[in-house]
This record gives C-alpha cells, sequence and structure tokens, in this order.
C-alpha cells in the first residue's frame, strides 16, 4: 500500500495543482494516459465542486485531498468542511446544478461516476463533504 | 502547451482552435471572448479539440452555453478533435445530439464544399 494526502486552500488555481498530484502519484501504477486522464478529471470535478459549493471560493478554508493506491486499485478521498450538502442522493442526478447562470453543466458527479468504478458521498450539514472514490487500473501485459 | 485559444476565419465558418488545458480557471475567460466572437459574427462556428490535452465539466458548460448563445441565432456550433475521454463524456452529457461532430477540420471542410 502507498499513500498521499494533501491540503490546500480552496481556490481554483489549485485545481489544476491537485489533478497535477493526483496524476504523477498514479505514474507507479504504469498507467495508460487514457487512465491519467480519466483520474485528473476525477480530481477537477470533487475539488472544484468542494471550493465552489463547499466553501463558496473562500480561500482561507482547505480541502483535503486523500490518494491510496493499493495492488492496482487507487482510492481517492476528496473532502471540504464546508457547507454540506442536504440530499447527496439528490446531487448525482444528471444536469443537477445549483448555479445555472455560471454555466456549470451539473455533470461533476455524473462524470466522476462514468470514470470511477466507485462513489460514495459523506455530507453533513456545516460540517462538510466527502467523495470517496475508487478506480481499478487494467493490467497492461 | 500553453492555455489558448485561436480563431481563424474563413468566408463562411469560424474555427476556434483550443491548446492545452479547459478548466474551472479558464472555461470563464474563453466564455468571454467566445461570446463575444458570437456577438460580433453572423457565421456557424466549429471548435477543435485537436489540441486539448485536458478538458472537464465547465468546459462541457462552456460548449453548451455557446450552443445556446448560437441556437438562438439560428447558427450552427460544430465539434471536433475530441480525445478519447473527452469524447465518452460530451456523449454522457448527450451534446451529440444537438450539435454535429467531426473526425477532423478537412472532413467539416469536405462536408461544406
Amino acid at each position: 500500500m502507498n499513500q498521499m494526502e494533501l491540503s490546500f486552500s480552496a481556490t481554483l488555481d489549485n485545481e489544476n495543482f491537485a489533478r497535477s498530484v493526483a496524476g504523477a502519484f498514479m505514474t507507479q501504477l504504469n498507467p495508460t494516459i487514457d487512465e491519467v486522464i480519466e483520474m485528473k478529471t476525477i480530481v477537477a470535478e470533487a475539488v472544484s465542486n468542494a471550493i465552489i459549493h463547499g466553501y463558496n471560493h473562500n480561500a482561507e478554508c482547505k480541502v483535503m485531498m486523500k490518494m491510496t493506491i493499493e495492488n492496482r486499485e487507487v482510492k481517492l478521498i476528496v473532502q471540504d468542511f464546508g457547507k454540506g450538502i442536504e440530499n447527496p442522493e439528490e446531487v448525482k442526478t444528471p444536469f443537477y446544478t445549483t448555479q445555472k447562470d455560471l454555466e456549470h453543466a451539473g455533470m461533476g458527479l455524473t462524470i466522476i461516476e462514468t470514470l470511477a468504478d466507485s462513489l460514495e458521498i459523506e455530507s453533513v450539514i456545516n460540517i462538510g463533504t466527502k467523495l470517496i472514490i475508487t478506480k481499478s487500473l487494467k493490467n497492461h501485459g | 502547451m500553453e492555455n489558448s485559444i485561436q480563431i481563424e476565419k474563413s468566408s463562411h465558418l469560424i474555427i476556434v482552435y483550443f491548446y492545452g488545458e479547459i478548466d474551472c480557471v479558464n472555461a470563464p475567460i474563453y466564455r468571454k471572448q467566445l461570446s463575444d466572437l458570437i456577438e460580433s459574427s453572423q457565421e456557424d462556428i466549429v471548435f477543435d479539440f485537436t489540441n486539448i490535452s485536458f478538458i472537464d465539466s465547465s468546459g462541457i458548460g462552456l460548449v453548451l452555453g455557446r450552443y445556446n448563445q448560437l441556437k438562438f441565432e439560428h447558427r450552427t456550433l460544430i465539434l471536433t478533435g475530441l480525445n478519447q475521454v473527452a469524447y465518452r463524456l460530451f456523449e454522457l452529457t448527450g451534446l451529440f445530439q444537438i450539435m454535429p461532430y467531426y473526425e477532423s477540420i478537412e472532413s467539416i471542410k469536405e462536408g461544406m464544399l
């Protein structure tokens, strides 16, 4: 098992940083280019959700990202300590968005569900939200 | 590759070439640039993603927003050059049901002849 943990300010400028770190950490699994793009996309959606919806762009707050690699499975946890979600199941609905005017497609969690093997959302109002995501990489030769 | 867009105007088509990555930081910048472009032109528009290494839901939002803006004026948005992962995401969103997708710029130009 190999693990890393990252804590960073809740600003969208750090979203690129977070997905780059995730991409770099998983290189030890010798992933395909598509698998790296998929993981980076998952991280982008999870982290931007935490910054935008969890913290409403308050850069004084911190987003926590934790990655665990075991065999060929990557477990990703993205956690904020922000406002929380009332109904975690409802937000998984495709095109669900609270910010239509900002051109959010409302597809972030649907994208995560498509690219990952599993997505679990733990959320408590005013305590925060935790996304637990797993993705197994293929064995290539 | 630096994140940027490049705009090429021909007689009846505007091609927007995207470079680098489209994420939550640069999508709003492109949104402004492309909205202005649409407002100041009358042609159909092509978005070419051949040189894009990363695009997430903010990119999808950007495309949907410009589609709606063009549709209002009865103009067409054509997409091309998505990588395999991005293609899957666009397909998932149902974008190909409302706007045409071509394999390459050449095939779009051939289709126009």
